[in-house]
Order: C-alpha cells, then sequence, then structure tokens
C-alpha cells in the first residue's frame, strides 16, 4: 500500500487534483487542488461556504448526499480514493485517515462509554487482541491528559468538559496511527484557553506518531501559528496558497488581506467621562445554584456561580467581562438584564434598585437594559419575520411610528428595509446578529449587555460587528457589558477590562493597563492563549511558540 | 429512482387535497341527496352484492350501502373534527400552561394528566357517554377528553424544550408578559408534532367512534356512521365482505388524505419549509 510512497520519496501523502464538487443547484468547490505531504501541516482557511468543509469531506468520502463530486483526483499513498469501492475506502477512512469535527458535544456517542468508543475502531481495524487494544488506550489516555485513563474507561461522554470530550476525539482517531489527520475546526467550540491546549495536544500527538495532517478554521491566527503551509479558499477557489509566515507577513491577494485586516488589534482608546451615577451598578452579587435532589440521593451542595461581584459601568462605556467557562460571567450578565435571580446583592440600574418594589425604576430597566446573545440562530423566532421581530420591542407605540422606527433602526445596522420581509433562516449570521442588534437598541436603552456576541461569528464578520456596536454606541451613548472568552474581540472594543475566575473579579482595570501589565495568574493565561501575532507593517510577525507536551 | 411520496410535498398535497375534498364533498352532498333512502329497510333486498341496482350492494337490512357511506360521511367527518379539535384545543392549553409555568402547577396539572391518560381512553368514553347519553355530541365530547392528555403530554414536552430557548428569553427582556411570550413565542413553534399528532388522531377516532357503536354508545342505529358500518359488519363478514370494505376503505382514504393534507400544512405554516 506504501510501495509508492517508499519509491518516491518526494511524492505528496495527499494529492488533491482539480476537486471540483457541485449541489444541484450550484457549484460548492471549484477546481481545487492542493498536496500534503509526509509529516506536514496544512491549514486550510476561509469562511463560512468557502467550501473548506466539503472539500476535507470529499476526502475521506463523506459527503452530504446533495453534494457530488463532478471532476477531479484524490491521490491518497498512491491510489484515487474516488476510484475506490465503498469497502476499501472504509479501510483507508479511520485507518490511514483520521478525522476530528467540530462538535465535540455531538461527535461522541453519549450512549455508550469512551472505552467502547475508544475500542471500536481497533477492534475493526486491527488484529489487536483485547488486552493490547486496552493498553493502547490507556497509554493514549494517559497522553491526553486522563493519567487514572483506565477507571475513566466506563465512564460516558456527558461526564467530561468539552475540551477533554474534544481531546478524547483526538485520541480515538490517533489510535490509528493514521497517516493524515484531518480536522474540521477542531477548536472553534471551545474557549480561549482550551482552545490552545487542544490545538497543541492535537498537533503535537501528529508530530510523535509523524502523521500529516489538515487543519480547517476560519481563524487564520491559530491556522497559521500551527500550520507549515497555509491554503486560503474564498467561495469555493484556492485564493492563495504560500507558507504561514508569508501568507501573515506579506498576503498578495486582497481576500487573505481583509481575513488579516479582521485579526484584532488594540483600537484606540476613548475617553469615557465619568459621571456621578454609574447606570448601571452591580453591588456584591451572588448567584447560587441549588444542588439537584435525586430519588435516592441527599440534596447535592449549591453551586455558587458568582460569589460577591461589584461592578460599576458609566455612561458610554464598554466594559468587558472575560473569564474561561464557568468562570461565572455569563450568570452576572443574566443577573443584571433579569433572567437569572440573584441570592444576594443588588443591582442598581441609574442609580435605583430594580427591584419590583419600586414600580417606576422597574419599568425604567425593563426598557432601559437590552441584551444581545451569542447565539444569533436561537435568539430569533424562527416563525417572526425581520420587522415584526425588531418591532416587537415597540409594542407600545403605534404601528406607523414602529414600522419607522424598525426601518431606521434596520439602515442603522446596515441593513436595507427589504430585510424586514425576510425570516431569519434566509439571513446570513452576522445579518441575523445585526437584527437581533437592532431588536436590542431599537428602543434606545442605556446600557446593553452582549454575552459573546461575536464569537459564533467568522472573523471578517466578528470586525464587522464589533466595529458596528462600537459605531452605534458613539451614535447613542449607550454603555455596554461585553462579556467574552475571547480577548481578541475585547481588545477591540473594551474600555475597562474586568477578569473573572470562579464567581470573583480578580482583576479590573483600564483595557491597555490588563493587556500590557496583567498582574493576576488568570489574568496572564488568558492573554497567552491570544493569537502569538504581532502587527507589523501591512501583516502580521508569527511569534513561534514551542509545543509544551501537554 | 423517484423519492418517496413524503419528499414530493406539491404531489403529497395534492393527494391529500384531492381526497379531503372528496369526502367533504360527499359529507355536503348527503345533506340533501343519497342515491336511495340511508334508512329505508328492505328485507328483500338484503345483502344484495355490489351490482347495477346497489353500486356497493346492500346490508343485512336491505339498505343501501352506498346512500348510507355518503350519510355516514357526514356525521363521521363531524365527530372526528369537532373531537380532534377539542382535544388539540384543550390539551395544548393545558400542556402550554403547564410547560411554561413549570414548578408546582406543571406537577399538578400533569399529575391529574398522567391519571386520565393511565386509564384506557375507550374505557373513560364509555364511562362518560353512559352518564351523558348516547348521541353525537355525548360522542365528541367523551372522545376529545378521552384524547386530550396525549395532546397535553406531546404539547407541554415541546413547550418545554422551546421555552429553553434564547428567544423566549430575548422576549422577556423585552419586558413582553409571560402570556404573551408563551402564546406568541412559544405555543407556535411547538405546532410541527401537533399536526402530527392531530392527524392520526382524526384516525383513531373515525375506529373509536365504530368501537363505541359496537358497544351500542355510539350514534344511535338507525343513523349511519362509517364506524358503526364496519362494527355492524362484523358478523357477516364472510357472507357479505363488500360491508366491511367500502367503510374501512372510506376511513383509510380519508385518513391517507388528512395525514397527506396535514403534512403539507405543517411545511405550509413553517416559514423554513417554504421555497
Amino acid at each position: 500500500m506504501t510501495g509508492d510512497a517508499n519509491a518516491n520519496a518526494n511524492a505528496p501523502l495527499l494529492s488533491v487534483q482539480g476537486l471540483t464538487l457541485a449541489s444541484r443547484h450550484a457549484s460548492v468547490v471549484d477546481a481545487l487542488s492542493f498536496d500534503v505531504h509526509p509529516g506536514e501541516v496544512l491549514g486550510i482557511v476561509g469562511e463560512s461556504g468557502s467550501g473548506k468543509t466539503m472539500a476535507a469531506r470529499a476526502v475521506i468520502g463523506l459527503l452530504p448526499q446533495a453534494i457530488r463530486r463532478t471532476a477531479g483526483r484524490i491521490v491518497f499513498e498512491g491510489q484515487d480514493l474516488a476510484a475506490l469501492a465503498p469497502a476499501a475506502l472504509r479501510r483507508v477512512r479511520g485507518r490511514r485517515i483520521g478525522m476530528v469535527f467540530q462538535e465535540p458535544m455531538t461527535s461522541l456517542n453519549p450512549a455508550l462509554t469512551i472505552g467502547r468508543q475508544l475500542d471500536e475502531g481497533l477492534a475493526q481495524q486491527t488484529t489487536l487482541g483485547r488486552d493490547e487494544r486496552r493498553e493502547r488506550i490507556v497509554a493514549m489516555l494517559a497522553r491526553i491528559g486522563l493519567p487514572d485513563g483506565g477507571a475513566r474507561l466506563t465512564a460516558y461522554p456527558h461526564e467530561f468538559s468539552g475540551g477533554m470530550r474534544q481531546r478524547i476525539m483526538i485520541a480515538s482517531a490517533m489510535l490509528m496511527q493514521p497517516a493524515l489527520l484531518i480536522a474540521d475546526e477542531p477548536t472553534t467550540a471551545l474557549d480561549a484557553v482550551i482552545q490552545r491546549e487542544v490545538a497543541q495536544l492535537m498537533l503535537g500527538l501528529t508530530r510523535e506518531q509523524g502523521a500529516a495532517a489538515i487543519v480547517i478554521s476560519h481563524d487564520l491566527a491559530m491556522v497559521a501559528e500551527f500550520a507549515q503551509r497555509v491554503v486560503v479558499m474564498e467561495a469555493g477557489r484556492i485564493v492563495e496558497t504560500g507558507s504561514s509566515e508569508a501568507i501573515l507577513l506579506q498576503p498578495r491577494h486582497p481576500y487573505t488581506r481583509r481575513l488579516l485586516d479582521a485579526l484584532p488589534r488594540r483600537a484606540p482608546a476613548r475617553a469615557v467621562a465619568r459621571t456621578p451615577v454609574p447606570v448601571l451598578e452591580v453591588r456584591d452579587l451572588a448567584v447560587d445554584f441549588p444542588g439537584r435532589r435525586g430519588l435516592f440521593r441527599r440534596k447535592s451542595a449549591p453551586k455558587q456561580a458568582v460569589r460577591g461581584v461589584s461592578l460599576q459601568v458609566m455612561a458610554g462605556e464598554t466594559v468587558a467581562l472575560v473569564g474561561a467557562s464557568g468562570s461565572g460571567k455569563t450568570t452576572v450578565g443574566r443577573a443584571i438584564v433579569g433572567l437569572q435571580a440573584a441570592s444576594r446583592g443588588e443591582v442598581l440600574f441609574q442609580g435605583r434598585p430594580i427591584g419590583i418594589r419600586d414600580a417606576a425604576a422597574h419599568q425604567a430597566w425593563r426598557q432601559g437594559c437590552q441584551m444581545v446573545f451569542q447565539d444569533p440562530y436561537g435568539s430569533l423566532d424562527p416563525r417572526m419575520r425581520v420587522a415584526e421581530l425588531v418591532a416587537e420591542a415597540l409594542r407600545a407605540l403605534r404601528r406607523p411610528e414602529a414600522a419607522e422606527r424598525v426601518r431606521q433602526t434596520l439602515a442603522e445596522v446596515g441593513l436595507d428595509p427589504a430585510f424586514g420581509e425576510r425570516f431569519p433562516h434566509e439571513l446570513s449570521g452576522g445579518q441575523r446578529q445585526r437584527v437581533a442588534i437592532a431588536r436590542a437598541i431599537v428602543r434606545k436603552p442605556a446600557f446593553v449587555v452582549a454575552d459573546e456576541p461575536v464569537s459564533a461569528l467568522d472573523m471578517t464578520v466578528q470586525k464587522q460587528i464589533l466595529s458596528l456596536i462600537r459605531a452605534l454606541q458613539d451614535k447613542h451613548g449607550f454603555a455596554c457589558l461585553f462579556v467574552s472568552h475571547d480577548l481578541g474581540a475585547v481588545e477591540q472594543v473594551a474600555d475597562r477590562v474586568l477578569v473573572m475566575d470562579e464567581g470573583q473579579i480578580v482583576e479590573d482595570g483600564a483595557r491597555d493597563q490588563v493587556f500590557d501589565h496583567a498582574r493576576h495568574p488568570v489574568t496572564r493565561r488568558l492573554l497567552g492563549a491570544m493569537p502569538a501575532l504581532q502587527p507589523e507593517g501591512e501583516g502580521f510577525r508569527l511569534l513561534r511558540r514551542q509545543f509544551a507536551p501537554a | 429512482m423517484t423519492p418517496p411520496l413524503s419528499q414530493r410535498p406539491r404531489a403529497g398535497a395534492a393527494i391529500g387535497f384531492a381526497l379531503v375534498g372528496f369526502f367533504v364533498a360527499a359529507a355536503l352532498l348527503g345533506c340533501f341527496w343519497t342515491p336511495h333512502d340511508p334508512l329505508k329497510i328492505n328485507i328483500l333486498q338484503r345483502m344484495k352484492p355490489p351490482g347495477t341496482a346497489f353500486w356497493l350492494g346492500t346490508d343485512e337490512f336491505g339498505r343501501d350501502v352506498l346512500s348510507r357511506l355518503i350519510a355516514g360521511a357526514r356525521n363521521s367527518l363531524l365527530i372526528a373534527v369537532l373531537t380532534v379539535a377539542g382535544a388539540v384545543a384543550a390539551g395544548s392549553l393545558l400542556g402550554l400552561v403547564a410547560g411554561y409555568a413549570r414548578g408546582w402547577v406543571d406537577r399538578l396539572l400533569m399529575m391529574l394528566n398522567d391519571a386520565l391518560l393511565a386509564f384506557p381512553g375507550i374505557l373513560l368514553a364509555l364511562g362518560l357517554l353512559a352518564v351523558l347519553g348516547a348521541n353525537k355530541y355525548g360522542i365528541v365530547l367523551a372522545l376529545a377528553l378521552a384524547y386530550l392528555p396525549s395532546v397535553a403530554r406531546v404539547v407541554r414536552g415541546s413547550v418545554l424544550s422551546v421555552r429553553a430557548r434564547e428567544f423566549v428569553e430575548a422576549s422577556r427582556i423585552l419586558g413582553n408578559s409571560e402570556a404573551y411570550t408563551a402564546w406568541r413565542h412559544v405555543l407556535p413553534n411547538c405546532i410541527a408534532p401537533l399536526t402530527v399528532l392531530a392527524t392520526s388522531m382524526l384516525g383513531w377516532v373515525l375506529l373509536a367512534e365504530g368501537a363505541l357503536s359496537f358497544l351500542g354508545l355510539g350514534v344511535p342505529p338507525p343513523e349511519a356512521t362509517w364506524g358503526n358500518m364496519l362494527s355492524a359488519a362484523r358478523p357477516f363478514i364472510g357472507q357479505a365482505a363488500w360491508l366491511a370494505i367500502f367503510p374501512g376503505l372510506c376511513i383509510s382514504l380519508a385518513l391517507l388524505g388528512v395525514n397527506l393534507l396535514g403534512d403539507a400544512l405543517r411545511d405550509r405554516l413553517d416559514p423554513r419549509m417554504r421555497a
């Protein structure tokens, strides 16, 4: 099987030649050609709809039914995969080519123990005995950071965190010792710190085994840091190929420049007037989640998600609340808008507590305090048109007035009035987030909570949405609590940064001070997870980090 | 390879529409005209097989089967539609309140609901009919009550999943009342499983009405319904198969039509399915 590769040391491991994929209506991938050499890490970068995922799926023969290969060859270890019979292709898939998907929550079977799932491939595709397989699995689990792997084999996927699940996925792919690993957005669903650890683990493993890897992502910074060569795709075509240094420092194609331009750069600091009364103040807020009471179990201890948080946000100011997942930052945001009851402490809006005892203050808070959610797919009712969605915030107004305001606001967020007639599923992710922003600002609120508003979006779209938020803020003067794990985004929009860990604020300061002179170890760890890129001239200089064994 | 019917919405909807339209037209026709008097007993013509005089034959009393089917269409469809409408309306409300409020309201309502659910529907209907007396509206009420718990269960389940979605929270942040949010955002997003349930329920009701007739608690004879014609045909199935075949065929085709129409309606109501 590897005869050809041995005969010619320079032969690529995988050679995709003129691959063309099409659905019934449109071309998906157009004459795509690239090579992957043994042991090489190739990055494929592109935004949603660029065809990068479909190209990868074509390599392992997992195209959705609606998409067909209309031309091209996929030569792997000297044989054309596209010409292989399904049974022969199955032997290559898994055994010689491993794959890691984006969603660790859904790519493991929740009904099977991880031991069963890790053993599945080995039992199917190798002739190893039971004990040998177990030995290999335990060794692999130790390698990915589960030292007591033998004991955890009977655990189910839900007992692991998202990051650990993704490590297990990687382990299951690498157990087969494939010659090529294809990773499709392997870290996108994880928070920044875990992202880096998982990426390092994955590429550390491929390097140890001498395997090649294709890393697919919309995140140019991440890909460039780990890949030797980068392929940039736009609308089904390759627009630029080169070493990652060259792409970052001297991008040639305008699209690559746009991608680079979307990488986080610090915006100049703004002056925020300190008013005597903050728009929003949180005093000693605590939120406990009650423990679960089982039928035969004693009630478990309550989980203290937020433990005594105090913060102030001035008019027109953007305060970023950052932290890893589980740090309690989202809970603080939800408590401020009233989606989460506080166990202790209070929230003051324009100097008055928001509780229902003061009806006028309660009303003012409801009117003047809005939220933009993370997931623009989930936060818009799929059965309502855009104009209805935005107009819902204006039920107090009469129809013609409301319609006029909706038109104005849609224009402000950069949407043509014609979008008013569309349903959410007819919009792109960025457009949906614009609608969500329009709904939040149409009442001209004094304060907006933005909970990870860009983390579900492509990089260039992230940039647009962040500048939109800033522009709207300059125009309307609302204050914003920007909840995020993504320090890149925070660096672009925040005036002040609060860092949370384990339910408490551990660092608080002006943005430049926190980014340049972080004191707390948690802040430093978060900062360390940012892409190692330094702006230089037109592009970025890559600071190559060492692969620390995990 | 041609895709199955379910993947050809246009064709399915057309067939469903045609079938339902056909039976509704027959039911309307039955109000004014039937080929023979559906109630007229003629012992000399009993159990005649389908032929030129009686197209679909005659029953054990010599009544014209075709006429009785036409007259029965009105009764059967009316009972089925009213029953399902009643069960869906009341069950949805119950499920919506329970699922949206959660907590003790949910526990209480679902406890009552489960008690009803644990009781065989037909037995419940029997008991109620014994009290209410056997007539069309008694049957509608009894069967609606018998089918209400499953609607409530299904609706509550979808409400629980929909209410956890972010657009529901978004509505609350806008200051919308809970009732408005439940009505405007939660219920419309529970319609898909409800249309599936409602259409299959129409079939159960058509059959249950027959079963009640069989026990003497259906629409009282001599009035015809498809269900009671089917039940009455049972003893004669060896000698006069047409007595069972034709009402059975009516029920099956009406069901097929309603199911196809229900699927089309569900897709039509979902903006995501509109091309």
